[in-house]
């Protein structure tokens, strides 16, 4: 897509205020132990060990996709229980502010109610809310008060308000836009309103933390600080400095680039003689406090990730990759000048994921390079199709073996947009390692990108050639900025989406593609700060909304 | 060996902690929801899949002068000790899987079970539209729906190594359109889930009383939170969470069910060994066969899934030859004429035979009550071993591999080798098994695709 001035952005965004679709969303697994970390005050991993969501389009938040299966409501039932009795167990001071024998058991079971129950629900109580916990309580504190406040905690962990975040948003008046909806998503016309100010804490909070409200935005929220563009900006700001959006960022990068696999990676030990799985977990570990150093330490551009001169090793990974003067098991940022290294693509994680177990796969390099960074979805292969790759050979190249890819027409089609990319990383082996030589012929790393834009379009030579195209490619800014997009707001982008769109992009090139301009930018999208009033279900109001 | 109990593990938190790692409690309960000793244990149904096509050739038995007497393939001549409890059938037809959206991998998985096509989506396959998850309910929760009602678990699916795709070619079983459920590939966690948290025989002591009725106070208050929250929502977010709620009931109303003791029912032990890595994929499929046959002797559930891989699975079956050196979907590629391919593709559909004798045997080695007298767990049992393809290199979806076992209860005549026409839907067979687990059923699936039961089945 085109880039869009900032002129150009303002008027599209004049012209609508379109949200787009937003639906309730389930937390994730992880936001799920986020939440219970900062609720509870405990860590713990237990949503890890929950059934894996469905993946849409790479990600697995998609809100629409969410679903809650027989096993995890299950699942859900025994977390509870047991989170719930290792808080009044372990923590029950900083749960309970009041004192029972003296106030009362029911004086502070109230207490307790409004006051967990706001954090974990992320908004004041309503009367009815309070009343149901109430008698949750109420069967509890028959045994004592302890055993009150373990039910009323097991409730709220399973109840859809703590599970979900439901958006009604505010109240529509007379003034607030209306819009025509044409996809059939809602009633057209339709409002657009802003959220309030707690639906808005949550909002801010899962996007850039993946979990609750901290205390200050709970106080915004109280206050009504939540409104503005600027206000929330300003907490955005605030927010990116927290070690938690270092989390969520790790994770987008996990989904993203499949980081989370690459300790898995197994290799034929006869081909390659000194990886180990040690060595596949330590690759896992480089390119992520890569990538998060790129993203925090260096507030580096999207084109630092494919050109940092320097990497992270340990002494055991430096003396696989033959980098000297690494010593001790910590990572170290360690130059890569005098290296054939650069950027991400160079590191042992890619390069040996996306191979074969006992040789390079340039199909797999290119593939990856052209979904995950181009945003170009490519086929499985059909049937009917051999899924081998030419024999191994003592004498020949990876690329002479892979020539009747090019040459058969059936192939081609596909493989001319994936092989002749991949082909360019071919100074690395399959397991990560420089080579100049294959089977004592000099390695020819020469590349072509078809099908991209004018700064990736054409020749190249080698991975770091292949890298400083990509850094600069309009069409990687993009890809990035949708993916993006969808992870953040646990969604598609739409054709109601233009604006947002727009905005992500001009905000992230203002300030030459900084990565945290990008994160800020999420919360100053018209899909971040308003949404369309979805008349409930039964509601008999007109096609507006309630 | 004794009757037992296992203890939930909540009873012993107490007010001291949490507990962890509990033993089991050999109890001294006398045995539980006593079944008259000439009635007939429960009817049970299991779903085994195997991924990427057979080599059909290999597996075709040759017919004999009845269809009692046929002499089993190469791959399926590891079931020679159970040729008496099982049905080949040939001719079968996967019609749904040739429409909708999806590649050929994807719509056969995902209406292999459910007889219906996938829903559009966000999934690029090989060809065809982007395609979402199956279009309805599989057969096997239609049939928990039947004689799930009473255990502790509706069904419980267990994976070997399926991968985390979130896709559809991960999954074998589903409630409704779009709302699979995901197999646990940790056998450790299923255990855990299974026996360690669950009652075998009366409840009779007032710890687990009373946990029983704080979760029910729980449950209540939980399930009158979705109340409050409906009017809220909008019709999409609506239907998501009625569908949460539903599962919330589905709890509640099992609160109080436990196991029952009999012969076959036997204190597991904690499967142990390496689960990690593809040369664990053996041993992760035996201990969630043996898991999944004792929840079912101790009726902790009567509808299980024995997941292998998943559709265009990646297993290397290094253990079956060791020169086998590529991912079993990209060998499932290569043509007819690679004779070296074709072997050892062979080999691997032979060693799943193995897989799906050693499940057999071990339903056939719990004796239970059947209708004819005493028996074993088999004959109370239907499994269906299936896969998503019929010659994987071919993507074809006919003729789909089918072999049943068990005796369904005495609703299945066993020992046989039936050959039907060519183009029969396997929509009728999936009528068929819903009735053998004592359904009353006329379709299923697509009804497009349906002519009813499959007829001398």
């Amino acid at each position: 897509m085109s880039m869009l001035t900032p002129a150009q952005t303002a008027a599209l965004c004049a012209a609508t205020i379109d949200p787009g679709p937003a639906f309730v969303r389930r937390m994730t697994h992880l936001e799920y132990d986020n939440t219970i970390r900062d609720l509870l005050g405990t860590p713990t991993m237990v949503g890890e060990q929950f059934p894996p969501e469905e993946v849409r389009l790479g990600f697995d938040n998609n809100a629409a996709a969410l679903s809650v299966s027989p096993g995890l409501a299950e699942q859900y039932l025994d977390a509870a229980e047991t989170l719930a009795t290792a808080a009044v167990t372990t923590n029950m001071a900083s749960l309970v502010s009041c004192d029972p024998t003296t106030q009362g058991v029911d004086v502070c079971g109230q207490q307790f109610i409004a006051a967990f129950g706001q954090r974990a629900y992320r908004r004041p109580l309503s009367a009815a809310d309070a009343a149901l916990l109430k008698t949750v309580f109420d069967a509890g504190k028959a045994t004592d008060f302890t055993t009150g406040v373990r039910l009323v905690i097991e409730t709220i962990l399973q109840s859809p308000q703590f599970l979900y975040r439901v958006e009604v948003g505010r109240a529509p008046v007379a003034g607030d836009p209306s819009i025509a909806v044409t996809d059939g998503s809602a009633p057209n016309p339709t409002k657009v309103v802003r959220l309030d100010d707690w639906e808005m804490a949550s909002r801010l909070s899962y996007v850039l933390w993946g979990s609750m409200p901290d205390d200050q935005l709970f106080a915004a929220a109280a206050a009504g600080k939540l409104s503005t563009e600027v206000d929330i900006a300003a907490q955005a700001q605030r927010m990116l400095k927290d070690p938690k959006a270092h989390d969520m960022v790790a994770d987008f990068h996990n989904q993203w680039l499949g980081l989370d696999v690459i300790s898995t990676v197994e290799k034929d030990p006869t081909v390659f003689k000194t990886f180990t799985p040690t060595i596949a977990g330590l690759m896992e570990q480089e390119t992520k406090m890569f990538l998060d150093d790129v993203v925090w330490n260096e507030n580096g551009t999207l084109a630092t990730i494919f050109t940092a001169p320097y990497t992270f090793v340990n002494a055991p990974l430096a003396q696989y990759y033959g980098i000297a003067g690494v010593t001790g098991s910590a990572f170290v940022k360690t130059p890569l000048d005098g290296t054939p290294r650069l950027g991400m693509l160079t590191q042992g994680g890619f390069l040996s994921e996306q191979a074969k177990t006992n040789q390079t796969s340039p199909v797999h390099r290119g593939k990856f390079v052209r979904e995950q960074f181009l945003c170009q979805q490519l086929p499985q292969p059909p049937p009917n199709l051999q899924i081998v790759p030419p024999s191994l050979s003592p004498t020949l190249t990876t690329r002479q073996r892979f020539a009747q890819h090019s040459a058969a027409a059936a192939c081609a089609g596909c493989h001319s947009l994936m092989d002749p990319l991949g082909l360019g990383f071919e100074t690395f082996d399959g397991a990560g390692l420089y080579r100049a030589t294959e089977n004592g012929q000099p390695i020819d790393a020469s590349g072509q990108v078809a099908n991209a834009d004018a700064e990736l379009a054409g020749p190249f030579n080698g991975a770091v050639e292949l890298e400083k195209k990509l850094g600069g490619s309009s069409t990687v800014q993009a890809c990035l900025t949708t993916q993006w997009f969808r992870y953040a707001y646990g969604r598609s982008e739409t054709d109601a989406d233009s604006c947002s769109m727009a905005t992500l992009a001009t905000k992230f090139a203002a300030g030459g593609y900084k990565m945290q301009d990008l994160l800020a930018a999420l919360t100053q999208t018209k899909a971040f700060l308003y949404r369309r009033v979805t008349p409930a279900v039964g509601s008999t109001g007109s096609a507006g909304g309630p | 060996m004794k009757p037992f109990r296992l203890s939930r593990r909540a009873v012993l938190r107490g007010a001291g902690g949490i507990a962890i790692g509990l033993p089991f409690l050999e109890i001294m309960s006398p045995p539980g929801r006593a079944r008259a000793a000439a009635s007939a244990a429960p009817k049970r149904y299991i779903n085994f899949f195997s991924p990427n096509g057979t080599i059909y050739p290999a597996w075709l038995p040759t017919a004999g002068t009845s269809p009692s007497s046929f002499t089993l393939s190469r791959i399926l001549a590891p079931l020679a000790p159970n040729q008496k409890d099982i049905v080949v059938l040939d001719g079968m037809t996967n019609v749904a899987a040739k429409n909708g959206p999806g590649d050929d991998h994807m719509r056969g998985m995902g209406s292999m079970l459910t007889g219906i096509e996938l829903v559009p989506g966000s999934t690029v396959g090989g060809s065809g539209t982007p395609a979402g998850l199956a279009g309805g309910i599989s057969v096997d929760q239609a049939i928990a729906n039947q004689i799930g009602k009473t255990t502790k678990f509706k069904s419980l699916e267990l994976g070997v190594q399926t991968g985390s795709a979130g896709t559809v070619w991960g999954y074998t079983s589903y409630t409704a359109a779009s709302q699979p459920l995901p197999p646990n590939n940790d056998p450790v966690a299923v255990f855990t889930r299974v026996f360690s948290d669950s009652q075998i025989g009366p409840v009779d002591n007032s710890a687990m009383l009373r946990l029983i009725a704080e979760r029910k106070s729980v449950l209540d208050a939980v399930i009158a939170n979705y109340a409050q929250l409906g009017p809220k929502l909008g019709a999409f977010d609506k239907s998501k969470l009625d569908a949460h709620l539903a599962n919330v009931r589905d709890l509640e109303t099992r609160l109080s069910a436990v196991g029952v003791t009999g012969a076959g029912c036997m204190k597991p032990a904690m499967p142990a060994g390496n689960f990690k890595g593809n040369a664990s994929f053996p041993a992760v499929g035996k201990a969630q066969m043996d898991l999944l046959v004792m929840a079912m002797a101790c009726d902790l559930t009567r509808v299980g899934t024995i997941q292998w891989e998943m559709s265009v699975g990646q297993a290397q079956f290094t253990w079956v030859d060791p020169t086998i050196n590529r991912g079993h979907h990209d060998m499932s590629h290569d043509g007819d004429s690679n004779a070296d391919t074709m072997e050892k593709l062979t080999k691997i559909n032979l060693w799943y035979a193995q897989q799906f004798n050693y499940l057999l045997t071990a339903l056939a080695a719990v004796p239970e009550p059947t209708a004819n007298g005493m028996g074993t767990m088999l004959d109370n049992t239907v499994v269906v071993w299936c896969n998503e393809l019929s010659k994987g290199n071919a993507h074809s979806h006919a003729p789909q591999p089918f072999v049943l076992a068990g005796g369904a209860g005495g609703a299945l005549q066993t020992g046989r080798f039936m050959q039907f026409a060519s183009s029969t839907p396997h929509n009728n067979l999936l009528v068929s098994l819903i009735n053998m687990m004592g359904g009353t059923a006329t379709t299923f699936g697509n009804p497009m695709y349906c002519t009813g039961p499959l007829s001398g089945l």
